[in-house]
């Protein structure tokens, strides 16, 4: 094929015009400077690009995550189902925080939390609590945990159970309380601990006793059709939360529970829209946790926010979190709010942009677009610009407008930096007071300086 | 896009950059033109290795969702690409296939009389003249029969199996070979290639496994099984051949009841 | 302030829809707070809270709730008006089936969207471009690396890499090249045909691709190395890589080689592989000594206006003629008739050059001619301008040097800086002859002659307020079928009589003759 000359042009766009003139052919690269322009990390992913032992890691790391299948299995207790939490301790969503330094909503959460277990009585005596240390705080993320938004997980608190039938890692979520004055945007007032108590003593026992007779709930099959039906199971979960509750209604009903109890249960989850939430961020959070620790992989296995900062993991970058300022989310605010009520980004929902649904697989919900202040056809758009930062296709999870193809996952590191296109993610937006609430939703991306960091660490392991 | 990795990669594939286009596509197989005009098949892992072989890690199906006849295929820096940009094969830590053979033993005439009753009934009619001897009829079996390998070609494959056991400068090697150059023009070709991987001493995985397995140490039951799975009727031929070749060296006479041949 | 509320019956629309019916609803003058929303329970208490229901309601969820705050009734009318309407856009189908394709944004994304690339090609700013073609070969592709500012180091680790890879690497600052008859760069339309170059130096490549398409031969492949790839420390990487990819190109039967004279080190390794390659190799080491070049297939020469005569002759499969070339095509008469037009303390040439190469041969023509030159960057440093900004004696100067572009555009692109150096010169009454070359093709200014002209116009004019009348001696190196037009180019000159001559050397040597004249008489 000598009689050709096929060029990718980096540079002046008029050097591409004059390959074409010459019957060549030239294809422009709409190029910036990676890494903002940072030499040192741009030289560190040129060693990176096509390197073969991170792209042989990446296979492995991918498979893995391709290959999970969670399992909905049961309810447990936080306390006694998640590995290492202990009794006194808080878990809280996000890359890890000093007490004194978390944003609002996720100190009014932790308060809660205290005054819902019985430690204090009073918001002064749980303050007292957690300068004397006696009560600690620290990442779900550690305890193979997620929660959105403030992501608060106490020790009685229910928990969802999932299980990886391939892998047989297990992964936890606290119960989703509905919309409005809620623990996770950090409301703790006494109708708030009212709602907790019940859903630990009522809710919770329905749905393990229904779970228990229903022999667990595939859930990637569930979220395949939850994704047929308009979810994009992050900000939109009303399709799969209807799958669930179908799939668990006559289980509860055969459970000889009592019958105002299951009604009460199946009332509460038929008015939360966003009940699956949880459980769709747990099942992605089996898929990716499986996926962690194949040394040199760049694929990121976990994109979390505490209020304060925004973090990622990734396969190959052991316990590392590589944080960067959260940001505040430019959104649809709710009227009577603005971007300047709004809490920084917050919340572990950003695990389902890690495994490829959410704003990934944008063109599946279409109600979710307008987000982007779009129609459809941007929806479609989005989908397709996170194909080249991802390392395949997710084939149990397809798209119809995407002509059925599967959903990009596996977000790996250097195509980030390398491209310049950040993740997507839909989020909700917190009130940067505790317990005001939800205030409003959006697109928005993960910060390009977690990333950058990610690959000096894998640059440095490769060499070391 | 869809990534799969070759697990291992013949001898005869190039590593520096190549471009070609893909001009068959079969079930678990598709067949690359290099600008050389070599033609390289692309294979899923139940599939054989082959001097011009990439085996890939997995049972690709539905290949026609990938790509077409006709489409272009890009290899840089060991990475296959696809004009339709659905797929990418990654050769860089496939291992070379290369057969180290080893004479441990030679096969006994009844072992050989086994093989030759196991596939009587498949042969098609003439073959038993290479038993007689080679050299009359080289240049008649080449591009004789259909397919993508005809089957005298694949005959005269299996038969150089056997013969390459001699000395490279050995006059009856060498005979065939230069009559299978001057009748090449007559063969497909995919034949072609074949033909001129086997004057190098270069088969198909399954054809190396039987001659090991005859000439040394090897299940030659299971190997002679899984030769005669190969095509349609390609395994047969080159089982023949091989059988035709071994006996000619090891100076047995077999013979092919010619009732039992079927008509051609 | 006026509030308003309706309920819209039967109306759904999803909650994010709404939203931004919401958001364009306070966007209006004079509309305080407004929102479109379901009436739901949840709904209808957020509202309350924002302070916007005036009358108490109970929740109707299937039914659509519009509140406006708003400064007047007008107003809110308004803003109700497009509520509706608004509401009833939501519903309209805008999936389109167009596909939207992403503009690639890194070079893997490009290879994946067109995996026959061969080639990349940087321009990107220096201190990036390293990063760039790393990655390009990594990835399996030859590199044309036009930015410079990419250091020594950057450029031998590439050249190592792309070495054990099989690739190519042209650069860093490699401003031209010709690779399966496509120009890269800044390049001439050059005829196909069976030479192939390897040069160090951008414009030596242009000269003599251009002089081999005027004398009607062709060139397929020229590639560039970049100005520092023969250094001692880069060892030539480029050029044996090149001489390499010309010797298995079946095309390509006559190779030739321009640079500066090598180190004897890196000779000795370009000229070995000149020998084993099998084809006919011009070789024009500017300046070096033509006898220590030897080898039955290897063919010195002295300027490159020979390299591309010799080249073209062996490509037509005769021997380069032992003859030398006519100096110039200029007759003598013409010679006198410049000289006697001098007044007498017009003595000297100068040479404001845009090519590099050019300017050191003719330093090296002229200096073996008439004595050694004065110039920014001169042969020998005894020889260093005091003030590069002002010449002395005979000068030859190099404008497209880093020490006059610092900051500015390159005087290929830019006519500017020459110009203002013309005026210059011609207020000097010891400049005689000025000697310009200019270069034309894809990327250099699109009219470099008629820039030009305008200054030779006003310097004849200043000059002759001196009472002095000045020689231009020029050559345009380009062809025909580049967008200038070579021969357009070289009339827009002698139509305000400058001398236009068909190459470097010619005109070299015409100034050189005339320099000579004025000493003798």
């Amino acid at each position: 094929m000598s009689d050709t000359l096929n060029v990718i042009n980096i540079g002046l766009s008029s050097f591409a015009d004059a390959v074409a003139g010459a019957g060549g052919t030239a294809v422009n690269v709409n190029w910036r400077p990676p890494a903002d322009g940072n030499v040192t990390i741009g030289k560190a992913l040129s060693s990176l690009v096509h390197n073969q032992s991170v792209d042989q890691a990446n296979q492995i790391a991918f498979d893995k995550y391709l290959n999970a299948q969670p399992v909905l299995e049961g309810i447990g207790r936080a306390g006694d189902v998640l590995p290492n939490m202990g009794e006194r301790c808080i878990l809280h969503s996000g890359p890890p925080i000093d007490w004194q330094n978390v944003c609002g909503p996720v100190h009014g959460a932790i308060i809660g939390a205290i005054l819902y277990e019985g430690w204090a009585s009073d918001k002064n005596s749980a303050e007292n609590l957690l300068k004397s240390g006696e009560v600690t705080i620290d990442p779900c993320h550690h305890h193979a945990a997620v929660g959105p938004m403030a992501g608060i997980t106490s020790p009685s608190m229910p928990v969802w159970m999932v299980t990886n039938a391939i892998g047989g890692n297990k992964t936890f979520t606290n119960l989703n309380e509905g919309l409005g004055k809620v623990l996770r945007f950090g409301a703790n007032s006494f109708d708030v601990l009212e709602r907790l108590k019940w859903m630990q003593t009522i809710l919770a026992p329905v749905l393990n006793e229904a779970l228990a007779r229903s022999g667990g709930v595939e859930l990637k099959p569930l979220m395949a059709k939850a994704l047929y039906m308009g979810d994009e199971i992050h900000n939109r979960n009303a399709a799969a939360t209807g799958l669930l509750l179908k799939q668990l209604v006559p289980h509860a009903l055969r459970s000889g529970l009592p019958n105002d109890d299951i009604a009460d249960a199946i009332e509460f989850i038929a008015g939360n829209d966003h009940f699956f939430l949880n459980v769709s961020m747990a099942a992605c959070k089996a898929m990716l946790d499986v996926a962690h620790g194949v040394p040199h992989s760049s694929m990121v296995t976990a994109m979390a926010r505490n209020g304060v900062e925004f973090g990622i993991r990734v396969s190959g970058g052991g316990d590392t979190w590589f944080t960067a300022p959260a940001p505040v989310v430019d959104g649809l605010y709710f009227p009577g709010y603005s971007i300047t009520d709004a809490a920084p980004d917050l919340g572990d929902s950003a695990i389902t942009e890690t495994a490829g649904i959410g704003g990934f697989a944008m063109a599946a919900s279409p109600a979710i677009v307008q987000f982007v202040g779009g129609t459809p056809s941007d929806a479609i758009a989005r989908s397709k610009e996170m194909v080249p930062i991802t390392l395949g296709r997710n084939n149990a999870l397809t798209i119809p407008a995407l002509n059925f193809s599967g959903t990009a996952a596996g977000i790996d590191v250097r195509k980030v930096v390398d491209t310049g296109i950040l993740p997507l993610i839909n989020t909700g937006i917190a009130h940067k007071d505790a317990g005001v609430g939800q205030i409003g939703a959006g697109i928005t991306r993960a910060p390009l300086a977690c990333f950058t960091q990610a690959l000096e660490y894998l640059q440095e392991n490769l060499n070391a | 896009m869809y990534s799969l990795v070759a697990i291992s990669v013949g001898t005869k594939i190039p590593s520096s950059n190549f471009d070609g286009k893909i001009i068959g596509i079969y079930d678990h197989t598709f067949n690359v033109e290099l600008a050389d005009l070599s033609i390289l098949t692309c294979a899923s892992s139940n599939y054989f290795n082959m001097p011009h072989g990439i085996l890939v890690n997995s049972q690709i199906r539905d290949l026609k969702a990938y790509f077409k006849t006709g489409t272009t295929v890009h290899h840089r820096n060991g990475i296959l690409r696809f004009s339709s940009k659905k797929l990418k094969i990654d050769l860089r830590s496939a291992s070379m296939w290369a057969p180290k053979f080893k004479l441990e033993s030679r096969p006994q005439k009844t072992q050989l009389n086994i093989l030759l009753s196991e596939i009587k009934n498949d042969l098609p009619l003439g073959c038993e003249k290479l038993l007689a001897g080679p050299l009359s009829v080289v240049s008649q079996m080449i591009g004789w029969g259909r397919g993508l390998t005809p089957e005298g070609d694949d005959i005269i494959a299996g038969y150089l199996s056997a013969i390459s056991l001699t000395a490279p400068d050995d006059p009856l090697r060498q005979q065939i070979a230069s009559e299978i150059r001057r009748n090449i023009y007559k063969t497909t070709t995919v034949s072609n290639q074949m033909l001129n991987d086997a004057i190098e001493g270069l088969f198909i995985e399954p054809v190396e496994d039987l001659r090991s397995a005859l000439y040394g140490n090897g299940d030659i039951g299971y190997a002679s099984r899984k030769l005669k799975l190969v095509g349609s009727s390609s395994g047969i031929a080159m089982m023949f051949g091989l059988i035709a070749g071994a006996a000619y060296i090891e100076n047995y006479t077999l013979k092919l009841n010619s009732n039992f041949i079927k008509a051609a | 302030m006026k509030f308003f509320q309706k309920i819209l019956p039967n109306i759904y629309r999803d909650s994010v829809a709404l939203m931004q019916i919401s958001c364009k609803l306070c966007d209006l003058p004079g509309i305080s707070q407004a929102s479109a929303i379901m009436a739901t329970e949840a709904n209808i208490e957020l509202l309350n809270e924002a302070g916007l229901l005036v009358e108490k309601m109970s929740p109707q969820p299937n039914n659509l709730l519009v509140a406006i705050q708003g400064d007047d009734e007008a107003i809110i009318d308004v803003a109700f008006k497009q509520v509706e309407k608004s509401i009833n856009e939501v519903g309209t189908p805008t999936l389109s089936g167009e596909e939207q394709i992403l503009a690639p944004q890194s070079i893997e994304m490009a290879l994946d969207e067109f995996p026959e690339a061969q080639l990349a090609l940087i321009s990107c700013p220096g201190e990036y471009a390293e990063a760039e073609a790393q990655k390009a070969l990594n990835l399996g592709l030859d590199v044309m690396i036009f930015s410079d500012n990419v250091s020594i180091e950057g450029e031998l680790a590439l050249k190592k890499y792309a070495a054990n890879s099989g690739h190519l690497v042209m650069g860093p600052d490699c401003g031209t090249a010709i690779l399966n008859g496509v120009p890269l760069g800044f390049s001439n339309v050059v005829r196909s045909g069976n030479i192939g170059i390897v040069a160090a130096s951008g414009t030596g490549l242009q000269q003599i691709s251009c002089l081999v398409d005027q004398l009607g031969g062709g060139v397929s492949q020229a590639i560039g190395t970049g100005g520092r790839d023969l250094h001692a420390k880069i060892g030539g990487l480029s050029m044996l890589k090149g001489i390499q990819v010309l010797a298995k190109n079946d095309e390509i039967k006559i190779i030739t080689l321009v640079s500066k004279p090598p180190s004897p080190a890196v000779a000795d390794k370009v000229l070995n592989e000149a020998r084993k390659c099998g084809k006919p190799v011009v070789v024009s080491f500017l300046g070096a000594d033509l006898a220590a070049i030897k080898g039955d297939n290897l063919f010195p020469v002295e300027t490159l206006e020979q390299a591309a005569h010799a080249a073209f002759l062996l490509s037509q499969g005769k021997k380069p003629s032992d003859d030398p070339l006519p100096r110039h095509t200029i007759e003598t008469s013409i010679i006198e008739e410049i000289t006697s037009s001098f007044s007498d303390k017009q003595r000297y040439v100068r040479g404001l050059y845009s090519g590099g190469t050019f300017s050191y041969e003719a330093m090296l023509l002229l200096g073996a001619e008439i004595g050694p030159m004065n110039s920014a960057s001169p042969l020998s440093t005894k020889h260093k301008l005091n003030d590069i900004w002002s010449s002395t004696g005979n000068t030859i100067i190099d404008l497209g040097d880093d020490l006059f572009t610092r900051g500015r555009p390159h005087p290929m692109i830019d006519c500017r800086l020459r110009n203002d150096r013309i005026l210059q010169e011609a207020k000097d009454p010891e400049t005689a002859i000025i000697l310009l070359d200019v270069v034309i093709g894809h990327g250099s200014h699109h009219d470099p002659a008629g820039e030009i002209v305008a200054s030779i116009q006003a310097a004849r004019a200043s000059a002759q307020k001196l009472g002095n009348s000045l020689a231009f001696v020029t050559f345009v190196c380009g062809t025909i079928n580049d967008p200038q037009n070579l021969v357009a180019q070289e009339n827009k000159l002698r139509d305000v009589g400058a001398i236009v001559l068909g190459s470097n050397a010619q005109a070299v040597h015409l100034a050189s003759d005339v320099i000579k004249a004025i000493g003798d008489s």
